[in-house]
C-alpha cells in the first residue's frame, strides 16, 4: 500500500478539552490544486467520517482528543495520519494521484469509501479516471454515453439522443453543469454528449432517493462540475481523433489565487465526407463545444467561480435519389449555460453556496419533402427555452451524525415553442405569430441527515415548489425520506421515498427520425406532472477488493404524463393548409395520462486497481395509460426494455498498456407500426356521409405494438501511454461495434406504384452505426 | 497516393460513414383476421354484414381495385338479440355481403345485438352493439345574413362571388348518445355552392351541404351551426340568385362505437399523406377481428325557409 504517514501539528488548547470541536477543511489535488468532490474523511477510533462536497469542503465535529485520520478519494493515494484536535481547526489536504501499477495493491478499509456508509441510494459515481479510460464511440470517452451502460440508465436506441432512466422519458433528467441546467446534453443523434470529459472535475448520476436540494425533474439528477483549473502551473492537453479534436488549457492567472480552464472540441468530418457520398444523396454534420471556468480564491473561506459551456450542432441532408420523394432537412441547435457561484464558509459549521444561473437552448429543424405526384410538405420546428435563476444553498454540519441542509431557488423560464407543417406553401410565407410563454418556478427546501443509532441513518426533508404561469399559481410540497441500516459488516439496507414535480414537458414525435423535440411549459390547459418513487436496496462493500455490489428495486408512478394525441400532425389544427395563428395551439393536440415503471437492478463495480470495471443487469417494465390513446388500454413505453446487461472491463496490462472491452445487451424496444391493412367497404348507403366508403386503411394494433430485435454490441480499445519529462503521450485504438452488429435504428415501408393500379410495399431496416474503428492521439503537458 | 493507400482509406472511410439499409421480411406480428363492416338501421329493408380478410401492411401488392378485395364468402354468420332470437345471414354474391331481410329479423331500437362469424379455417369473431333509441323529428330555426359580392382576380378572369350566412338552430330530443346532424340546404341556382366547414355534395339539380361534426349538445339539446352559402361565377348576371327554398335537417343517433370508428377513420384518412403525423389507431369493436359492427337510427325534418 502506498501509505504516506504525516502528522498534522495543531495548536493545543487545553481549555477545550472534552468539548465538541470541529475539523473543517478542503481536500484538493496536490498537483493542480483542484478540489476533490466526494473525498472521504474517516476517523477510525469511533468509525466516524464524512465526505467533501462539490467544492472539496468538509466539516467534521469530534470530541477533543487524538485521532487516526484517513483522507481518501478514488484514483488518489490515501493519506493517513495522527490528528491531535484540541480546538476548532481548519486544514487543507492535498492528495496525490495514484499510479496504477501491475503490482498487487493492498487496500485497507480506512482508505476505501464504500457505498454501505452512504445514505444515498441509487447513485452511480464513476471515477473520471475510469470514464476517461473507456472509449465509447470514435475514441471519445464520454460520461453521458458510458452511464447508458449502467443499470437503470439506457439510451433510446442506436443513435438516439437522450437518457432514459428507470423507464422514464428523456425530459425527466435534471442535467446540471456547475448548477446550471442543460436541456439537451447531446450532439446530433446522441452519438456524442456535449460534455468534454477532459474538462470535468466530477460527474455522478442519482436515479432515486433524491436529496431535497434537487427538484423540477422526475427521473434523475446528473451533476457535473467543470475543472477549476490548475492553480500552480499552466498545463493542458491536445487530443487528435478521427471524428473530433480537442484542446484543454488550464493554469493560474494569479498563482494559488485565480485559475482558468478553457477547453474546446470540434468535429471536422463535414470537411471531407461529401466526397465519399453519392451526388444525389449526401449530408454534412458539424458540431463543437466550448467550456470555460475561472476560479478565484478570494480568501481562505471564500471562493468565486464563473463557468460557462457552449455547444453547437448543424446537420444538413439531401436525398434526391428517388424522383418521387425528394428530401431536404436542416437541423441546427445550440446550448449555452453559465453560472456565477460564490462559496463561503460562514463559520466552522455553516457552508454557503450562492449561484446565479443562466441557460439557453435553441433548436431549429427545417424539413422539405417533395412528391411531384402528391404535394410538397414543409415542416419547421423551433424550440427556444431560456432560464435565469438564482439559488442559495446552506449546509449546516451540526455533528458527524447530523447535517442540516436548506436553501431556495427561483427561476424565470421563457419558452417559445413553434411547429408548423404546411403543404405546398413555405412556412416563412405563412401569416403566423409565434406564441411565447413565461413561467416562474421557485422552491424552498430543507433536509436533515442524522443517525438514530450507529447503524441507522435517516434523511428527512422536503421541498416546497411554487409554480406561476399567468394568473395560475400551483404550490406543491414534496416529501423526501431516505434511510440506511447497516445490517452486518459492510452490508447496508437502504430505502427511500421521493415525490417530485415537473413543470415542463418535452414533446417528441413518434414518427419522425429527425429531432423534433419541443420544450413546453405546464399551462392552464397542460397539467404539470408529478411522480412518486419508492426504492429499496442492499449494498455490500468488499473493501479489500475495492468492490461494491448493489441490488435495488424501484417502483415509480408518474401522473399527468403528456403526449401528442393520435393522428395529429404535431402542432397543427385539423386544417393543415390554412394556418390561422389564432387557431394553432399545441395545447389542443396533446393529452395526459399515467405511467408506471418498476424493476430491479444489480451492479458489481470495481473502481480501482489493475482490474477495473463493472457488470450490471436490469430487469424493468415501463408502461403508460392515456384515456385518449390506444383506445384507453395500457401500452409499453417506447423506452421499455425488459432486460439490460452490460459488462465493462479495464485491464492494466503493463505500466504503459491498458485494454478495455465493453459488451452491452438490451431487449428490443417497442415501436408503433401498422402490421395489417384492409380494403374499407360499406354496403349501407344510408350511413353518415362522413364514413369513408372505400380505400385502403391501415391497422395499428396498438401503440408500441411491435418490439424491435435485441440490441447488442461489443466495443474494444487499447491504450498505449508513455510518460516523458515534459509530455505524456497516449495513443488509443478502439473499435466500436466490433462484430458489426446491424442494430435496427428504425423501419420504414417503401411504397411504389399507385393505389389504383396497386402498390408494392416493402419494409426497409436502417442501421446507422456499423463497425467503427478509430484512433486517437493525446499529448498532455 | 498509391492504389494500396487509396484502397485502405476507402475501406476505412466506407466503414466509418456508411449506414446500412436493407430490405427485411418482417411481418410485424401480422395475424390474418376477419374484417367486419356493418352499419345496421331499423329503417333499412335489408341488414347487411360484410366480411373481408386483412393482409400484411408491407405486402407486395396492395390494391383498391374492387376485384382485388379479399371477400370472405364461406363463413357462417349469425345475428342474435337480447331475447335469444337468432338468425343466420346468407351470403349474397351480388352485394358481396351477408344479409337478412328485415321482415325475417326485426331491429328494435334500444336492444343489444350480437354478431358471430366463423370461417371454415377456424377463424371466429364476435361483436356486440346496441341500437340507439328512436328520436323525435328535429325542429329548426333559421337566421340569415348576406354579404355584398366580391370580385376575386384569378389569373385568367375575375370571379364574382357572394355569401349568405345561415344560422341554423336545431332542436331535438337527445338521450345522451352520439349524434351526427346534417343540414341540407335546397336552392335552385346551380352556380351556388355551400359549405359548413365540410364537404359539398350534389344531388340532382339542387345542392346540399352537410354539417358532419358530431353534435355535442347543450342542456337544451340544441345544436347551433352556421352554414355559409357562396355563389361563384364568371358571369355576374347569372350568379347572384341566393334564394333558399328549404332546409332538410337529419339527425343520426349513434353509439360510442360508431363515433369512435368514424373518428379514427377520419384521422387516418385526413393525415395519410402527411409524413409528420402521429399514427392513428383504428378503432374496432370486433373481438378477434377488425372493423365495426354498429347501428344507428335516423330522424329527419324539412323546414321551409322564410326570409
Amino acid at each position: 500500500m502506498h501509505k504516506i504517514i504525516f502528522s498534522i501539528l495543531l495548536c493545543v488548547s487545553f481549555n477545550a478539552f472534552g468539548k465538541k470541536l470541529t475539523l473543517t477543511g478542503f481536500i484538493a489535488d496536490s498537483s493542480s490544486g483542484e478540489p476533490i468532490y466526494g473525498a472521504s474523511i474517516y476517523e477510525s477510533k469511533n468509525n466516524q467520517g464524512t465526505t467533501t462536497n462539490s467544492m472539496g469542503f468538509f466539516s467534521l465535529s469530534l470530541d477533543s482528543g487524538n485521532y487516526e485520520m484517513a483522507f481518501s478519494a478514488a484514483g488518489y493515494k490515501t493519506q493517513t495520519g495522527n490528528l491531535a484536535l484540541y480546538k476548532n481547526t481548519g486544514i487543507k489536504i492535498l492528495l496525490t494521484v495514484e499510479i496504477i501499477s501491475t503490482e498487487k495493491i493492498i487496500i485497507t478499509k480506512n482508505s476505501y469509501k464504500g457505498q454501505s456508509s452512504d445514505i444515498q441510494i441509487s447513485k452511480l459515481d464513476l471515477p473520471l479516471k475510469q470514464i476517461q479510460a473507456i472509449p465509447s464511440i470514435l475514441g471519445e470517452s464520454d460520461p453521458l454515453k458510458i452511464i447508458q451502460n449502467l443499470p437503470g440508465v439506457q439510451s433510446g436506441g442506436e443513435a438516439t439522443p437522450g437518457l432514459f432512466v428507470r423507464g422514464s422519458a428523456a425530459d425527466q433528467n435534471l442535467v446540471l453543469i456547475d448548477d446550471a441546467p442543460v436541456y439537451n446534453p447531446f450532439h446530433l443523434f446522441g452519438i456524442f454528449s456535449i460534455v468534454n470529459s477532459d474538462a470535468l472535475k466530477s460527474f455522478d448520476i442519482t436515479k432515486g432517493g433524491f436529496s431535497s436540494e434537487f427538484g423540477g425533474r422526475l427521473a434523475s439528477v446528473i451533476t457535473m462540475n467543470l475543472k477549476e483549473g490548475n492553480k500552480n502551473k499552466f498545463t493542458g492537453n491536445v487530443s487528435l481523433g478521427l471524428a473530433t479534436s480537442k484542446i484543454l488549457l488550464e493554469g493560474p492567472l494569479i498563482k494559488n489565487k485565480i485559475s482558468i480552464m478553457v477547453s474546446g472540441r470540434s468535429s471536422y468530418a463535414h470537411l471531407f465526407t461529401k466526397q465519399f457520398m453519392p451526388k444525389d444523396q449526401f449530408g454534412s454534420y458539424h458540431f463543437y463545444d466550448l467550456n470555460c471556468k475561472i476560479s478565484a480564491e478570494l480568501s481562505s473561506k471564500t471562493k468565486l467561480y464563473f463557468g460557462s459551456t457552449y455547444s453547437g450542432d448543424q446537420f444538413n441532408i439531401t436525398d434526391e435519389s428517388t424522383y418521387y420523394a425528394l428530401y431536404y432537412a436542416k437541423v441546427k441547435w445550440n446550448n449555452f449555460n453559465s453560472s456565477l457561484r460564490l462559496n463561503h464558509v460562514i463559520n466552522k459549521r455553516l457552508f454557503w453556496n450562492a449561484s446565479l444561473l443562466y441557460c439557453k437552448y435553441n433548436l431549429i429543424t427545417d424539413v422539405k419533402q417533395i412528391n411531384p405526384y402528391i404535394a410538397t410538405y414543409y415542416l419547421q420546428y423551433k424550440t427556444n427555452i431560456e432560464d435565469l435563476g438564482f439559488k442559495n444553498d446552506f449546509s449546516y454540519f451540526i455533528n458527524p451524525q447530523n447535517t442540516f441542509k436548506f436553501g431556495a431557488i427561483v427561476t424565470q423560464k421563457n419558452f417559445a415553442p413553434d411547429a408548423a407543417v404546411s403543404i405546398n406553401t413555405e412556412i416563412s410565407q405563412l401569416n403566423r405569430t409565434i406564441q411565447k410563454y413565461s413561467a416562474m418556478e421557485s422552491a424552498l427546501y430543507a433536509e436533515d441527515e442524522f443517525s438514530v443509532t450507529k447503524k441507522l441513518k435517516f434523511r428527512v426533508g422536503g421541498r416546497l415548489n411554487i409554480y406561476t404561469y399567468k394568473s395560475y399559481t400551483y404550490i406543491n410540497p414534496e416529501p423526501r425520506i431516505a434511510l440506511s441500516y447497516n445490517l452486518i459488516k459492510d452490508w447496508a439496507f437502504k430505502a427511500s421515498y421521493t415525490q417530485t414535480h415537473q413543470y415542463l414537458h418535452l414533446l417528441s414525435s413518434k414518427g419522425v427520425g429527425l429531432p423534433t423535440d419541443l420544450w413546453i411549459p405546464a399551462t392552464e390547459k397542460v397539467p404539470f406532472k408529478w411522480a412518486d418513487q419508492f426504492t429499496v436496496g442492499l449494498v455490500k462493500d468488499l473493501p479489500k477488493k475495492n468492490i461494491s455490489i448493489s441490488l435495488e428495486g424501484y417502483y415509480k408512478k408518474t401522473n399527468h404524463e403528456v403526449s401528442f394525441k393520435e393522428g395529429v400532425s404535431f402542432m397543427q389544427t385539423s386544417n393543415i393548409n390554412a394556418i390561422d395563428p389564432d387557431e394553432v395551439s399545441w395545447e389542443n393536440n396533446i393529452t395526459s395520462g399515467t405511467s408506471w415503471a418498476y424493476g430491479g437492478e444489480i451492479l458489481l463495480h470495481k473502481k480501482s486497481g489493475r482490474w477495473q470495471g463493472w457488470m450490471g443487469y436490469t430487469l424493468s417494465w415501463s408502461l403508460s395509460q392515456f384515456n385518449e390513446l390506444n383506445n384507453g388500454k395500457p401500452f409499453y413505453n417506447r423506452y421499455d426494455r425488459r432486460h439490460n446487461f452490460d459488462i465493462t472491463l479495464i485491464y492494466q496490462l503493463t505500466k504503459k498498456i491498458s485494454v478495455t472491452a465493453s459488451w452491452i445487451y438490451m431487449s428490443g424496444n417497442p415501436i408503433t407500426v401498422a402490421n395489417s391493412a384492409f380494403n374499407l367497404t360499406n354496403s349501407n348507403p344510408s350511413i353518415a356521409p362522413s364514413v369513408p366508403h372505400y380505400g385502403i386503411v391501415f391497422d395499428y394494433p396498438g401503440i408500441n405494438n411491435f418490439r424491435m430485435p435485441a440490441y447488442h454490441r461489443l466495443d474494444i480499445g487499447i491504450n498505449y501511454k508513455t510518460q516523458g519529462k515534459r509530455f505524456t503521450k497516449e495513443f488509443e485504438f478502439s473499435v466500436y461495434n466490433a462484430y458489426n452488429r446491424q442494430n435496427p435504428y428504425f423501419y420504414y415501408i417503401l411504397s411504389s406504384g399507385t393505389p389504383a393500379t396497386g402498390t408494392s410495399n416493402t419494409t426497409k431496416q436502417i442501421s446507422v452505426l456499423p463497425i467503427l474503428p478509430s484512433v486517437n492521439y493525446k499529448i498532455t503537458f | 497516393m498509391s492504389f494500396k493507400t487509396f484502397t485502405y482509406l476507402a475501406i476505412f472511410f466506407g466503414l466509418f460513414f456508411s449506414s446500412c439499409i436493407k430490405e427485411i421480411n418482417e411481418d410485424f406480428d401480422y395475424q390474418n383476421k376477419i374484417v367486419v363492416t356493418s352499419y345496421l338501421s331499423s329503417n333499412d329493408a335489408v341488414f347487411r354484414v360484410e366480411l373481408i380478410q386483412n393482409f400484411r401492411a408491407n405486402t407486395k401488392h396492395i390494391s383498391e381495385n374492387y376485384e382485388d378485395i379479399p371477400y370472405i364468402i364461406d363463413a357462417i354468420v349469425t345475428i342474435k338479440n337480447d331475447f335469444g332470437d337468432e338468425r343466420q345471414l346468407i351470403y349474397d354474391a351480388n352485394d358481396e355481403c351477408y344479409s337478412i331481410d328485415s321482415a325475417s329479423f326485426h331491429l328494435i331500437p334500444g336492444l343489444n345485438y350480437y354478431l358471430n362469424a366463423t370461417t371454415p379455417d377456424g377463424k371466429k369473431i364476435t361483436a356486440k352493439m346496441t341500437l340507439p333509441p328512436k328520436i323525435q323529428p328535429p325542429t329548426l330555426s333559421i337566421d340569415s345574413s348576406s354579404s355584398p359580392y366580391t370580385i376575386t382576380d384569378s389569373i385568367y378572369y375575375p370571379i364574382y362571388s357572394m355569401k349568405k350566412d345561415l344560422e341554423l338552430k336545431v332542436n331535438f330530443s337527445a338521450s345522451g348518445d352520439y349524434y351526427f346532424v346534417y343540414t341540407t340546404v335546397f336552392y335552385s341556382n346551380h352556380y351556388t355552392t355551400s359549405s359548413t366547414d365540410t364537404v359539398v355534395h350534389g344531388i340532382s339539380e339542387s345542392f346540399m351541404s352537410y354539417s358532419e361534426k358530431p353534435a355535442y349538445l347543450n342542456n337544451n339539446n340544441t345544436l347551433e351551426t352556421k352554414t355559409t352559402i357562396k355563389t361563384e361565377s364568371y358571369d355576374p348576371v347569372t350568379s347572384f340568385d341566393l334564394s333558399v327554398d328549404s332546409v332538410l335537417i337529419k339527425v343520426i343517433a349513434t353509439k360510442e362505437d360508431y363515433y369512435k370508428f368514424v373518428n379514427s377513420l377520419e384521422k387516418q384518412s385526413s393525415l395519410s399523406n402527411d409524413p409528420f403525423a402521429e399514427p392513428a389507431m383504428l378503432y374496432s369493436n370486433i373481438d378477434g377481428g377488425l372493423g365495426i359492427f354498429t347501428g344507428f337510427t335516423v330522424s329527419a325534418n324539412t323546414v321551409k325557409y322564410k326570409p
